[in-house]
């Protein structure tokens, strides 16, 4: 039996705020479930690892791609998932200046065969050209709003010959007339798949109280991303 | 509040401009990364299949000293994934100088887009390539870096410098690829001075010397590949038809 690659995910957007960092730690923490898996912060922000309850301000991926040490930090009650922090050490120069392989190389051995989530920087820019490099599957995050579904086909022209990808319509709420009609007629302008996710007070509370949404209370976001990741898995 | 029937269709088609700007603009930026590549000294990977042309530890010595007072003036050379193409020398002199403390800084490089261990052929003609072409630094620009040189202690005089003293010439000639001789001539021209008598029994010592050591090395077989044993030669004789030309010059006068 051929063993498959394991997946290898970057999630972007390049308008900020849509949900790239719920989306790519919600992802990784539910993947987490069925197989050793990693999410990485390509933000300078570094919300991840808040997100998830762990120290913004550790060792992160900027260090790592430098070939230094980083924390692989730990999440209580999924002992299968591992977070390397972002963090201001993500716009070291130096970091950008050095060959693309040697960088591509490093996230690879970090990784080392785990399923890999990366959350990148909105706006797009080196990190994100690194993600989309490394990643097999491009998930392209926006909401159900002219201003960030205008990134979507920004995003989706660096995907690379081969890569799968789909865009997320995140924060759906059906109530809105807005959202609705996203839902119905966006995917038609598109050329690969759409997923939604649905708005949840459920998310942003696990974000605030920096809870893995695999451990938070039972919604329909998770339903949706639990979709995606089937979609994924395919 | 009705949606127009189009409105994503629409939104998606006007974010068509910026995608061909993005384009262009990742274009410029991978232009200007070209030239503006750095590393980590330790991050730097051998050549593969080791150094082409026999690293001279006393050359290694004084280019260390010219980069201590100068830094890296022309970048090394490197594949996509850090190794060498073309700089052992200034590698070996960084190397000597990260061992005394005197470096800790990135090192300047100029990342060439392709696989070394992949493409032998093309690393060859990069190496090729920087060793045959060295930059022109013009007369003014010879002075400058000799300015730089004098103020951090190297001596201009002539002869073998006393213990403990760095000769100028030898280390400019290090860094412009050009014989002591010839940037004597070319600090001259940049700001005259009184001319010096010429050390031709000097220079042509060094040229001859050059040549035989060439030749010994060309007919040894254990040294290099055959090419790079060729290209060593031809660079020896070059070398000693400047020094005749220049000799000649200096005759006619």
């Amino acid at each position: 039996m051929s063993k498959k690659k394991p997946l290898s995910i970057a999630v972007a957007a390049r308008k900020g705020g849509v949900g790239k960092t719920t989306i790519a730690a919600g992802l990784a923490s539910l993947l987490a479930r069925s197989r050793e898996a990693m999410l990485v912060d390509f933000d300078t922000q570094s919300n991840s690892a808040m997100a998830l309850g762990l120290d913004a301000a550790a060792a992160g991926i900027g260090e790592a791609l430098l070939g230094k040490p980083c924390a692989r930090q730990e999440v209580p009650g999924l002992e299968r998932l591992q977070v390397v922090a972002g963090g201001p050490g993500v716009e070291n120069p130096l970091l950008w200046q050095q060959p693309g392989a040697v960088r591509l190389s490093r996230l690879e051995a970090l990784a080392a065969g785990r399923a890999l989530v990366m959350d990148c920087p909105p706006g797009g820019g080196d990190a994100e050209d690194l993600a989309l490099t490394a990643a097999g599957v491009l998930l392209v995050v926006t909401e159900p709003h002219p201003l960030a579904v205008a990134g979507i086909s920004r995003v989706l022209a660096h995907r690379r010959k081969g890569q799968r990808a789909a865009v997320i319509l995140n924060k759906l709420d059906s109530r809105r007339k807005l959202d609705k009609d996203a839902a119905a007629n966006l995917g038609r302008f598109l050329d690969v798949p759409m997923f939604t996710v649905r708005a949840a007070a459920e998310v942003s509370n696990a974000a605030a109280n920096g809870v893995p949404l695999a451990l938070a209370k039972k919604c329909k976001a998770v339903e949706d991303l639990l979709a995606i990741i089937e979609w994924m898995d395919k | 509040m009705n949606q127009k029937p189009n409105l994503w269709g629409n939104t998606l088609q006007a974010s068509k401009s910026l995608e061909s700007q993005d384009a262009a603009a990742k274009e410029v930026k991978a232009a200007a990364k070209d030239n503006a590549g750095a590393m980590a000294l330790g991050d730097i990977l051998e050549r593969p299949g080791g150094d082409t042309r026999t690293i001279h530890p006393d050359h290694a010595e004084s280019l260390a000293l010219s980069l201590e007072a100068l830094g890296l003036l022309e970048p090394l050379v490197v594949d996509n994934a850090g190794h060498l193409l073309a700089g052992g020398h200034r590698l070996a002199a960084l190397r000597l100088l990260e061992e005394r403390g005197k470096w800790g800084k990135p090192v300047p490089v100029r990342v060439m887009d392709f696989d070394a261990c992949k493409n032998p052929e093309e690393a060859l003609a990069v190496e090729v390539a920087e060793n045959a072409q060295r930059r022109d630094y013009s007369p003014k620009e010879v002075k400058a870096l000799a300015d730089r040189l004098k103020a951090a202690g190297f001596k201009a005089d002539r002869g073998k410098p006393k213990a403990g003293e760095r000769a100028l010439f030898p280390a400019l000639a290090d860094i412009v690829g050009k014989s002591p001789k010839q940037l004597r001539r070319y600090l001259a021209e940049a700001a005259p001075v009184t001319p010096e008598p010429a050390d031709k029994a000097d220079a042509l010592q060094v040229a001859e010397g050059r040549l035989a050591k060439a030749v010994a090395n060309y007919l040894d077989a254990a040294k290099g590949s055959r090419a790079a044993k060729v290209r060593r030669l031809v660079e020896a004789l070059g070398f000693v038809v400047e020094e005749l030309e220049l000799e000649t010059k200096d005759a006619d006068k």
